[in-house]
């Protein structure tokens, strides 16, 4: 019941959204129709777009995991796109570090988790040591980390062959992910997969799971039975980080083969903003990924073709929380006042036996 | 002493956008609602500012409306917040995502057009200073009216019946309302005058600095205001330091060549970010006591 109630929630959300996106269109003068039919043709309607899609959904759906598991301890980590960058940075260092061998693919791996975790440590440590807003300094990092690629790609980094262009040398073929079903997707999606699948599992059958959760609904008790609550703070920031970093190590790998500026179509952002509409509820990460990233693919692919703004996924993405939200605290309301109307009915029902 | 001169001219110029967003959070703030959609206030604010300087070449009707479309995201979260009563922090960050997508999907077809900028007043008294003088104080009329407001806003909360009816509100509501204050009113006003300044803030940053509109063009600034807030310890005085001396990082990275800096750029630009966390550090090292007002200390947990 519970899980119809949200669906249809952010189905009605959708809706809203997307007739606050009608407006928007009024206002710039395109018609909405056609224009929002051919935004998720373009992204669910063809083989190709659908691959698109889902070639998005790798890094939307691991920033999601990023933000929606500090979440889970109360954590508010805006920080994903800082650190998919530093997980793209790690990727690239890594492999000049070990260059082309048979270690190459773990070392990658390796050095975009460990970039990225490193990240995310830094607002965790000012968090537990310190207290300072973590939502403030992961966004903070956000700039600095966008702002390191580009140092590195227009100076140490940069590819000698590449006419002067800010971007690294190409990754060696071994270290490319194989491409599946002769489009750009790759095997990283089902991996994404089980990696999202084990986290929720995580979550919902350890201890550690229920610990983190304890920690995010009552600070106060959770200490009072001995959960160290600063350290949940910070290895939950610090694992949403890793996971951030490994989409830095897909865009690298999968997609763009080399390091440059525009690794990230706001997938950090579009990640905290699809955690942040499921509120705790990991089943929903899924689907609600897929669709976020539909919006992003399409809206990029748009932007080419019939000069449609890239923006009108933003503000799609956003109005789509916003109505989720008030669905839920009106959800919520209904809820309070059937509460109160069932009390006050059983005293009636009393005070008419006396 | 003319460079000097130069960086302190531009640290003040620099400063002036996030003297208004941290104004404009200050009071939200002081009224018990945090408004983590600042950034997006500001972005929504620049960008029609861009527009109507466009449409109609009118200086002072493109402030104007940038402050009220900063108004307009301000009053949606105020109605969210304090009359729906969706959670504080989420409804912000909502905010900040539909202004700026708003700002980049309307501001579309103009990124990148000139902007003309606001002309600068000389202070004739002021400007026999030697050496600075000139440097300093030959600013446009948004500088002069972010000075003014947060000496306003200042009188205004720790010198009037209101700012005695916000603080109530902003430290336990309440007993606030339990006492017949207006809570609901003032909230909304504060929230939205707040958000009003960040709009503004907005049309500093393309009249006065950029001169064109792009997307993303704030650039964080509005949350490194949110983050001064609690540096400036929700004081407006105390705000002016503050973000003259985040301008004054800017300036440097501006004005990094002239100076015979030959630090990369892109590391230069980070340098804000990683000052304003060291700050926040710092500031939450020393001080045990804050400042902050309970109402938003509790939102926060």
């Amino acid at each position: 019941m519970r899980r119809l109630i949200s669906i249809a929630n952010l189905l009605f959300a959708l809706v809203l959204a997307l007739a606050g996106l009608s407006l928007a269109l009024l206002l710039v003068g395109r018609r909405p129709d056609t224009t929002i039919i051919s935004l998720f043709d373009a992204a669910f309607g063809s083989r190709l777009g659908l691959s698109e899609t889902l070639l998005r959904t790798v890094p939307v759906l691991l920033c999601a995991l990023a933000a929606a598991i500090p979440a889970q301890s109360g954590q508010i980590n805006i920080g994903g796109e800082g650190q998919l960058h530093l997980g793209a940075i790690g990727t690239v260092l890594a492999l000049s570090l070990v260059g082309n061998s048979g270690l190459m693919v773990s070392t990658m791996v390796l050095g975009a988790i460990l970039l990225g975790g490193m990240w995310a440590a830094i607002p965790g440590v000012l968090r537990m040591r310190f207290g300072v807003n973590e939502a403030l300094v992961t966004l903070f990092l956000n700039y600095v980390a966008i702002s390191l690629v580009q140092y590195l790609v227009h100076g140490p980094m940069r590819d000698p062959a590449s006419h002067g262009w800010p971007m690294s040398e190409p990754l060696p073929p071994a270290a490319i992910l194989t491409p599946i079903f002769g489009t750009r997707l790759h095997w990283g999606v089902l991996l994404v997969l089980v990696v999202a699948l084990v986290i929720v599992a995580v979550m919902r059958l350890t201890r550690t799971g229920v610990e983190l959760r304890t920690v995010g609904l009552n600070v106060r008790t959770a200490s009072l039975v001995g959960i160290p609550v600063r350290w949940y703070w910070f290895g939950s920031l610090v694992c949403g980080g890793m996971l951030a970093g490994l989409a830095g190590y897909y865009e690298i790998a999968g997609v763009q083969h080399r390091l440059r500026t525009d690794i990230s179509l706001g997938f950090g952002y579009s990640g905290f903003l699809v955690a942040w509409m499921c509120r705790g509820q990991f089943w929903l990460l899924f689907p609600l990924s897929v669709l976020v990233s539909g919006l992003i693919s399409s809206a990029d692919s748009l932007q080419i073709m019939s000069g449609l703004p890239a923006a009108s996924a933003d503000v799609v993405q956003g109005l789509l929380l916003l109505f989720v939200l008030l669905g839920q605290s009106s959800l919520a309301k209904w809820e309070q006042v059937r509460a109160v109307r069932q009390v006050l009915q059983r005293e009636r029902k009393y005070s008419s036996w006396n | 002493m003319e460079l000097t001169g130069l960086i302190l001219g531009s640290a003040i110029a620099a400063g002036t956008p996030v003297l208004l967003a941290i104004l404009g959070e200050i009071l939200a703030q002081r009224s018990g609602i945090v408004n983590l959609g600042l950034e997006g206030a500001m972005a929504l604010g620049a960008m029609t500012t861009a527009w109507v300087q466009l449409a109609t070449g009118s200086t002072v009707l493109a402030l104007i409306a940038g402050s009220i479309a900063g108004a307009l995201l301000g009053l949606t979260h105020a109605t969210l917040t304090v009359v729906a009563r969706i959670q504080v922090l989420a409804s912000g960050l909502c905010l900040f995502f539909v202004g700026k997508g708003l700002a980049g999907f309307w501001g579309a077809p103009i990124v990148g057009r000139p902007l003309p900028g606001l002309p600068s007043l000389r202070l004739t008294v002021l400007n026999e200073i030697p050496f600075l003088g000139p440097a300093i104080l030959s600013q446009d009329i948004v500088v002069y009216l972010a000075i003014a407001i947060a000496a306003v806003m200042w009188w205004v909360l720790f010198r009037t019946n209101l700012g005695l009816l916000i603080q109530a509100s902003g430290e336990n509501a309440e007993v606030a309302r339990a006492e017949g204050v207006p809570v609901v009113r003032i909230r909304l006003l504060c929230v939205t005058v707040g958000a009003s300044l960040a709009g503004l803030a907005g049309a500093h940053i393309v009249l006065g600095f950029s001169h064109t509109w792009l997307d993303g063009i704030i650039a964080g600034r509005g949350w490194v205001a949110i983050g001064l807030v609690i540096l400036a310890r929700w004081n407006p005085i105390y705000a002016l330091p503050c973000a003259y001396v985040f301008g004054g990082l800017i300036a440097i990275q501006l004005n990094a060549q002239a100076a015979g800096i030959s630090i990369s750029p892109y590391l230069l630009s980070m340098l804000p970010y990683i000052v304003t966390i060291a700050a926040l550090t710092a500031a939450h090292l020393w001080s045990k006591r804050t400042a902050m007002p309970a109402e938003v200390a509790n939102a926060e947990q």
